[in-house]
């Protein structure tokens, strides 16, 4: 093969407007689309309700109320006005103070009653009803809204989330001597535990104690850990013995970046805008730089050199083969950066050679599909009916012909013959290539998973179907560019 | 080279073309000129039968046969889009040429055949002689022994019919071999040292120099349409050459000067002269002979 006519054929694929084009497009895409996939951090939201607690004693129910901001700052102002509907209604209101506080008594004999509050703050009235038993312990702190421990935003980080405790003693007194510790684990011992967690005092680490009846904590989390990460806190009473636990997830203490995996992303590009638009710049290519020259004559000026039939042939395929993988390339590695730049990690090394691998059996065979079949037809508009005719079948109805041969066949959409039928198809198909790659390392399609071998979707079955997509147009093509005129 | 339908478009076509001679290829349009031209080539590929390019096979051993050959088509057709001497710099590329061998090669022989100022701009903005002149150009690029020009006077203005004339006369005189086609055999009447014919795919006939010119030295064939034919105005045209009488016509063969004199001493002489048509050269004529003796042996 000669070197200078390789490349010049190689630069003017390269260089042909439908390439450039579509190269330009795919790089568009991937510049649009992917930083899309950025991590968004979200904020809490926090609860600007106010929380309540009671105690009673036998002739009167009371109440305190706190009022806060999102980060569990207090709110002074806030209108409360409560009431108990039983057989007669106990109301009364007041404001809160400084501190966030208001405390209301009603003078409500032990019963079960209707309860409601309103909290008018700034204007506007956040209303809150129940019906409710009042017939809690006497002197026991009860919450008929909130539990004794939440989340409040964390006032300096968006994304993270502080504890905010809301308790009181005995009778309604400011806790003393209560503490609360926790745990950070993603393996907690099996259940069942002892007073609702499953680890001791000594085994959880302090978070701090209580001394007013609402507090904020900052539990420290490490970080990087996983989704699946609980915590675990417990109320101690000053004696020791536990009074209440919660569990949390990680994940609504430390608001985890939603960081999609690289890969992720990646198969779904290649699966989707690369697979769409390979064939299209392959088709495009080797029409431009084969079928045009040969069915409007120009190749004849360039066969009546010292060149072989079989040596200009095997020229302007590698050529056209190359420029169009160059390009294919050049769209992994930008996809690759974009997606390293944007998330942080890069595709692994395995999976970007076999997208690659993929990409070249694509364009190997769509370049050789049309340059065969310019051997059979009469004129570049034939070539190029039959060529976007092809196109549009392998990419847009293939799935459509898939569905209705596995109805044929007895089968319904989402069933085992369907997904078999479809998985049996991509290796059929060219343009469907990239999707027995994705199934195969993925082990899934269209979101399901799968074992991919159950299928008939192995590495040899899939390297094999490469080498022939690759090599069987090519060499119909030799046998016609050599054999005929 | 057939259809199933047509047949073959050329069959029994055996000749040579030898050094320093210049061969003309003659034969009505759709005689298979072109068709055995390109085999030839190389560009089209016979059913059996060789073509020898200086002892080599152009099927079997093309890239050796095609150093040899230099092709000029009847219509050049390269990458319409591509600049003169880029095209000429890829061609160049099959010789073996290096970078800079290539390109001072392709400005050179553009130079040659009188493209210079024009490397820049793209083929298909090129006239049809400057497609021609690009086309030999690069059908000199190995400075080969072997020329195959297909009907390449057609289409040319006097200036091109003038320099490719004269590039084949100075081409024969460096002892290169030419075979020359055209459907008009006037064409090849001056420059070709043999002339064959082919007629249907065969060659009919194949003539020397001395046949030709002895045919051309007949002159033209006048056909004269006089008020009134008598025999004064015969016996003046026996003058001039062999007179016939086709009805109210009087064919005047070997013929060989101008038919405005003859047309002025006719009514010089007091005949009335309806009209003075050319007819045919005695070449013309000659290859109307041969290619009628053709289709009557069949």
């Amino acid at each position: 093969m000669m070197i200078r006519p390789f490349l010049y054929d190689f630069r003017r694929t390269i260089t042909s407007k439908s390439v450039l084009i579509l190269t330009g497009i795919i790089l568009l895409i991937s510049l649009a689309i992917i930083p899309l996939t950025a991590p968004v951090v979200s904020s809490f939201g926090g609860s600007s309700s106010p929380d309540i607690l009671y105690t009673r004693d036998p002739g009167a129910y009371h109440f305190i109320v706190f009022s806060s901001d999102q980060y569990g700052q207090p709110v002074q102002g806030t209108e409360i006005s409560l009431s108990l509907a039983g057989v007669r209604t106990y109301t009364n209101a007041s404001t809160t103070n400084s501190e966030g506080y208001a405390f209301i008594t009603l003078s409500a004999p032990n019963g079960t009653y209707s309860f409601a509050m309103n909290a008018t703050r700034g204007g506007s009235t956040s209303s809150f009803g129940i019906s409710y038993l009042f017939a809690s312990p006497i002197g026991q702190p009860q919450f008929p809204t909130t539990d004794w421990i939440s989340l409040v935003q964390d006032k300096a980080n968006a994304s993270k989330s502080d504890v905010r405790t809301f308790y009181a003693g005995l009778y309604g007194a400011k806790p003393s001597g209560y503490s609360i510790r926790y745990k950070v684990t993603a393996t907690p011992p099996p259940p069942p535990y002892k007073d609702d967690s499953p680890y001791t005092a000594g085994q959880m680490d302090l978070l701090g104690n209580l001394t007013d009846y609402r507090q904020v904590f900052d539990p420290a989390i490490p970080s990087g850990l996983s989704e699946t990460t609980r915590v675990y806190f417990e109320l101690f009473a000053p004696n020791g013995t536990a009074v209440s636990g919660r569990q949390m997830f990680i994940t609504d203490l430390r608001r985890q970046q939603f960081r999609p995996e690289a890969t992720n992303v990646a198969s779904f590009f290649f699966s989707t805008i690369l697979s769409f638009f390979m064939p299209l710049a392959s088709i495009l290519g080797a029409y431009s730089s084969y079928g045009k020259d040969r069915l409007t004559g120009v190749l004849e000026s360039v066969l009546a050199r010292p060149i072989s039939r079989r040596g200009l042939a095997i020229s302007r395929f590698l050529s056209t083969l190359t420029a169009l993988a160059v390009a294919a390339i050049a769209s992994v590695g930008i996809v690759d950066l974009l997606l390293n730049q944007v998330l942080g990690s890069a595709l692994p090394q395995y999976y970007a050679l076999a997208i690659i691998s993929g990409l070249v059996v694509e364009v190997a065979a769509f370049t050789g599909l049309i340059f065969l079949l310019s051997h059979l037809v009469k004129s570049t508009g034939v070539l190029l009916g039959i060529s976007i005719v092809l196109f549009v079948v392998l990419d847009f109805f293939w799935g459509l012909i898939v569905f209705l041969l596995t109805l044929l066949l007895g089968g319904t959409s989402g069933s085992a013959v369907a997904v078999e039928a479809t998985l049996v198809s991509y290796y059929a198909n060219p343009a469907q290539f990239l999707q027995l790659i994705n199934v195969y390392v993925f082990q899934s399609s269209s979101g399901f998973a799968l074992q991919s071998s159950n299928y008939g979707v192995t590495l040899p079955a899939i390297i094999l179907d490469g080498l022939l997509w690759a090599i069987l147009p090519f060499l119909v093509f030799m046998y016609l560019a050599v054999r005929r005129d | 080279m057939f259809s199933a339908k047509q047949g073959p478009a050329i069959s029994s076509v055996s000749f040579d073309v030898r050094n320093g001679e210049i061969v003309g290829f003659v034969g009505l349009n759709g005689a298979g000129k072109t068709t055995t031209i390109r085999i030839a080539v190389g560009v089209s590929l016979p059913t059996s039968g060789t073509v020898l390019i200086d002892g080599h096979d152009i099927t079997q051993e093309k890239p050796e046969a095609s150093k040899s050959i230099g092709w000029v088509p009847e219509i050049p057709n390269f990458e319409p889009n591509a600049k003169a001497w880029k095209l000429m710099r890829y061609l160049a590329g099959f010789y073996g040429m290096d970078g800079r061998e290539a390109t001072k090669e392709s400005k050179e022989l553009l130079a040659s055949v009188g493209l210079s100022g024009f490397e820049n701009r793209k083929f298909r903005t090129y006239s049809q002689g400057m497609k021609k002149r690009f086309a030999l150009a690069a059908s000199m690029l190995s400075n080969p022994q072997n020329f195959l020009f297909d009907e390449v006077l057609n289409g040319l203005d006097p200036e091109g019919i003038q320099f490719f004339r004269q590039l084949m006369m100075g081409q024969k005189k460096v002892n290169k071999a030419i075979l020359l086609s055209s459907h008009i055999l006037t064409e090849v009447e001056n420059l070709a040292d043999r002339v064959i014919f082919i007629h249907k795919g065969k060659i009919v006939k194949t003539t020397t120099r001395d046949e030709l010119a002895s045919y051309a030295s007949k002159g033209t064939i006048l056909r004269i349409q006089l008020q009134s034919v008598t025999d004064e105005a015969i016996s003046y045209l026996k003058a001039l050459g062999t007179v016939q009488l086709d009805g109210n016509a009087i064919i005047l063969s070997n013929f060989q000067g101008d038919s405005a004199q003859v047309n002025s001493e006719l009514v010089k002489r007091g005949f009335q002269v309806r009209e003075i048509k050319h007819e045919r050269t005695g070449l013309e004529e000659y290859f109307f002979d041969i290619i009628r003796g053709t289709d009557t042996a069949k």
